[in-house]
């Protein structure tokens, strides 16, 4: 899942104008922006099952996806946010951060651990929804629909005429990207 | 990949087009 998280972020900004869309972007995206230098390097890996595709792999991400490391990862995005958008803006941006584990919860197979390293071997976590594309893509194209009609709504409210096409353009190329990041998804383009 | 080339387009596409509908909003444009 990729997309619904940035349909998320795109909800969020309709709710909190003063954060900048590029942060609640790249918020809600910081867990894995964390993982690509983990991966590259051999810390953190995939593997896949039922052969591959979308929702085909189990994630090892045991530091940057693992509860403690999300929370952790929030808290820190949280309070330099904060310097920047207030104390409203560093709770929006801890929120829309740790949203990305809530959200993976549902997806993934058990593959999430509580404590980085998957510490103590305590129980994985993940609901699974991934074994059922059917019930991920709904989920997506829930969270996608949702977030592109409130971004769309927000920007275009209380925007003078000449600035109507602006608006316009911003809500429209984000929803094609939302649309075209869940197929690319889904249809496992690379 | 595929990740990689989204993020760059939803923080750096959308957030610059965003970042222009505020700033019309804040010039008076209401």
């Amino acid at each position: 899942m990729f997309a619904g998280h940035f349909a998320l972020a795109a909800a969020v900004k309709a709710k909190a104008p003063k954060v900048p869309l590029w942060a609640l972007m790249l918020s809600t995206q910081l867990l894995d922006v964390v993982f690509v230098p983990l991966y590259l390097s051999g810390v953190e890996t995939m593997e896949s099952v039922e052969g591959g595709g979308y929702g085909g792999n189990l994630i090892h991400a045991d530091y940057s996806h693992s509860l403690a490391g999300a929370l952790a990862i929030a808290l820190i995005a949280g309070l330099l946010a904060r310097r920047f958008w207030g104390m409203r803006g560093g709770i929006v941006i801890a929120s829309v951060v740790f949203s990305h584990w809530l959200l993976d919860l549902m997806v993934h197979r058990a593959d999430l651990p509580i404590l980085p390293g998957n510490l103590g071997h305590l129980p994985l976590l993940g609901l699974g929804w991934w074994k059922v594309p059917a019930v991920s893509i709904g989920l997506e194209s829930v969270l996608i629909t949702a977030g592109f009609v409130l971004y769309f709504r927000s920007v275009i409210s209380g925007t003078a005429r000449k600035s109507k096409v602006l608006a316009v353009t911003a809500g429209g190329v984000l929803g094609i990207l939302l649309l075209l990041a869940l197929v690319t998804d889904v249809l496992g383009v690379a | 990949m595929n990740f990689l080339l989204f993020l760059i387009l939803f923080t750096a596409g959308c957030g610059f087009l965003d970042a222009k509908v505020d700033s019309a909003k804040r010039k008076g444009g209401r």
